[in-house]
């Protein structure tokens, strides 16, 4: 249909230039938008920076751990440009990366400038963003490279070729070998914490039972190795079946997905016995999922999130809630990230290990029960509050 | 509610139904299952479809109706069916409406924001109503005076939608939905969920609202032919532009259910709706090319989209799998509507117009 038959009118009494104009203007303006939105990213990191303060915990963590020793051993003293790229950036977990990242650029004077940029899950700005760091004078980059994987690679490696220093983190590179493609990987151990969750799991259900696996999008590397890991140790387990096979049940992190996904297996599978889910609050979609088609919750080993720990504690908490454990989020590991690229612009020493296996963080079998904080954002994670002295202990274990 | 019946008495009406040659009063909204049938009429099919799946889906995947199954799938279908409902009422203009996402999750952003941080619940209503108007008024208005295509248009305002959603809520959700919204949107009434009485209700009063009024029958005239109506001395912006706000207030009245239903909505909650309100419009019979629609197919194509992936979820088929059994379906059911029933029965020529 044309504008004419929509308008009833024909178009020549319309003056064109106008047209014209205000096409353009609505073209510019989520272009606009968006350009906010990036600077307003900018903003957050420095309010970011003042909440952490008002927050005390996070303060201390600077300041234990921000002293004189730890700056003095990476910071050395040449003058830095710390480029900072997230693959997303527009959710809590990226949030709370930045927060991180930032905390730690702030114990090293040399650091005289930081850029941020953001991506959105979108490949191309990945790229492009990447290139313009390193146009803009950037000399050591942190990047989570959650965008596109491989695709990320080739420009991760150019940037390394022109003698900036890049460590990868929070996310596979997608290949690329550290040393020459970029300086280092800092993670955690995926298989490893597949394997923690698939322990726990094995010991609540009486090392009986059928569990499901709940996953982000498809084919995503941090799925596919914390379910290898999961798998390797439930082969240990005779009595223990993963029922959704060798791949996770494709619910992209997200709650509302998840918990359509969840009421598709309680269809299909009369009985669970447990649950694992990739993301901390999309457990809470997995949880009303059960709740929902009346079914008694089952063990749940996930991410830390404050919401699935607030629904733990409003199913009944020690007395009488479903058994929850959780890994840490390891927003702080952006932490290591930027002393190990500082380091090596700086020739120090990042003292720390590149990959580190996670203990449980929370348990409400024992260790730390889950921790709820109604007055705080459902996407909270409080083990990034740790200061820095507690998470030198953690690597060094590594 | 009291509204003019038809039959059409003014001459704005008689010439709307001389530009609207294949309007049959009879199609009632809340017409019987069976007549629907018999008929066969571009609003029919759906109607099989759905029967046709309900029935296997046990042989599918046993369990897949028991009652906790339909509990489970319900919510997202109302939900699924409030949006489309919007969609419905731009594609009778003429239109497509990308803007779904972007006010879907506007409106869970504020609820969450507003509401989850001590606003009250009705304030928080109504402000998501005032931006919802303002949003519809805003895309009508580039659409109808300064002629931007409905697509550009509503692209445009989704973008400008999702900033906003990024500068209100700083980049995450920091709050969740009032535990008051959430009971509601969670809980049931007669053993049917809340978020389906909203729907049915919704539904039922843009069904009457559009088949049982003269306001409708014009704003179908509206649809089918601007030019015509215009000439007729209907106005034309005003239908127009109606459309697009009272798309905007489904897809608002979507999205704070949506963000009562799952308590912490993601911020880009609303993307998963997009193509589904499209699809579910299609099935429904609602030709892309304006004019006449239903709202009640509509909703029954977003019951028959909503149970088919619940269906082939818990077929337990993999990622790949189910989504090429649900393209596949989907594909086939908007298929059907363009096969020539009636020539094949043999009774009439075949009717003219079909969709493409």
């Amino acid at each position: 249909m044309t504008t004419k038959d929509r308008s009833g009118r024909a178009p020549a009494g319309r003056p064109w230039a106008l047209r014209a104009l205000v096409l353009t203007l609505l073209l510019l303006v989520p272009a606009l938008a968006l350009a906010a939105c990036g600077s307003s990213d900018d903003d957050s990191s420095s309010s970011s920076a003042s909440t952490s303060a008002a927050t005390g915990a996070a303060t201390t963590a600077s300041e234990d751990g921000g002293g004189a020793t730890a700056s003095g051993d990476w910071c050395g003293d040449k003058e830095i440009t710390l480029g900072i790229q997230d693959g997303g950036g527009l959710n809590g977990w990226s949030k709370e990366s930045l927060k991180q990242v930032e905390l730690a650029a702030r114990q090293c004077p040399n650091i005289k400038r930081t850029i941020v940029v953001n991506a959105g899950f979108d490949v191309q700005r990945a790229i492009s963003g990447l290139n313009s760091l390193v146009a803009q004078g950037a000399n050591a980059i942190v990047i989570i490279p959650d965008a596109g994987g491989p695709a990320e690679l080739p420009g991760i490696r150019n940037a390394t070729r022109r003698g900036v220093k890049v460590v990868p983190w929070g996310s596979e590179p997608g290949g690329g070998s550290a040393g020459t493609d970029f300086v280092t990987y800092v993670d955690w151990d995926a298989r490893a914490a597949g394997s923690t969750w698939a322990e726990w799991i094995a010991r609540q259900v009486g090392e009986r039972g059928d569990v499901v696996f709940l996953g982000g999008p498809a084919g995503n590397a941090v799925d596919r190795d914390t379910l290898a890991g999961a798998l390797e140790t439930f082969e240990q387990y005779p009595g223990m079946r993963m029922l959704t096979g060798d791949r996770p049940a494709v619910a992209n992190w997200d709650p509302a997905q998840t918990q359509k996904v969840t009421a598709g297996l309680l269809t299909q599978y009369p009985q669970i016995d447990g649950i694992i889910v990739a993301d901390g609050q999309s457990a809470a979609g997995a949880i009303r999922a059960f709740e929902a088609a009346g079914r008694r919750v089952p063990p749940i080993a996930t991410l830390e999130a404050n919401e699935v720990a607030c629904l733990w504690r409003r199913a009944g908490g020690e007395r009488g809630g479903f058994p929850l454990a959780t890994i840490s989020a390891r927003n702080w590991l952006g932490r290591y990230a930027v002393r190990e690229a500082v380091a090596a612009v700086s020739e120090g020493d990042a003292g720390t290990a590149d990959i580190v296996s996670l203990p449980l963080y929370e348990d409400s079998d024992g260790g730390k029960m889950p921790e709820c904080r109604p007055d705080a954002a459902p996407d909270s994670f409080f083990s990034n509050e740790a200061s820095d002295a507690e998470l030198d202990r953690l690597m060094a274990e590594g | 509610m009291t509204v003019p019946t038809l039959p059409a008495t003014t001459p704005a009406d008689e010439a709307a139904a001389a530009a609207l040659p294949s309007l049959r009063a009879s199609e009632s909204a809340g017409g019987a299952l069976l007549g629907r049938l018999r008929r066969g009429g571009p609003f029919g099919a759906i109607w099989i479809a759905t029967v046709v799946l309900f029935a296997l889906s046990p042989l599918l995947a046993s369990g897949s109706v028991s009652r906790s199954a339909l509990l489970s799938m319900l919510p997202f279908a109302a939900i699924l069916a409030i949006a489309a409902l919007g969609q419905t009422l731009v594609v009778q203009q003429g239109g497509l409406d990308l803007s779904v996402p972007g006010t879907i999750a506007l409106a869970g952003a504020l609820t969450t924001k507003l509401a989850g941080g001590g606003t009250s619940l009705l304030l928080t209503l109504l402000v998501i109503a005032a931006v919802a108007i303002a949003t519809g008024l805003l895309i009508g208005f580039a659409i109808t005076r300064l002629g931007i295509t409905p697509l550009v248009a509503t692209l445009g305002s989704n973008a400008l939608l999702l900033g906003v959603v990024l500068q209100v809520t700083g980049g995450s959700i920091t709050n969740t939905a009032p535990q008051s919204l959430t009971d509601f949107a969670q809980g049931k009434s007669l053993g049917i969920p809340h978020t389906a009485l909203i729907a049915l209700a919704l539904v039922a009063v843009v069904a009457v609202l559009t088949r049982k009024t003269v306001w409708g029958r014009r704003f179908e005239a509206v649809g089918a032919n601007p030019r015509a109506a215009r000439a007729a001395g209907i106005n034309v912006t005003g239908y127009q532009v109606g459309a697009y706000v009272g798309a905007a207030l489904c897809y608002a009245a979507a999205g704070v259910l949506l963000a009562g239903f799952i308590s912490a909505p993601s911020l880009f909650s609303g993307d998963d709706y997009l193509l589904p309100t499209i699809a579910a419009v299609v099935l429904g019979g609602t030709s892309l090319a304006g004019g006449r629609g239903s709202v009640v197919a509509t909703a029954v194509g977003a019951l028959f989209l909503t149970q088919l992936e619940q269906v082939v979820l818990a077929m337990g088929a993999e990622n790949a799998v189910q989504l090429l059994i649900q393209g596949a379906i989907v594909a086939f059911g908007m298929g059907l509507r363009n096969v020539p029933w009636r020539r094949i029965a043999g009774r009439r020529r075949q009717p003219p117009a079909p969709s493409h």
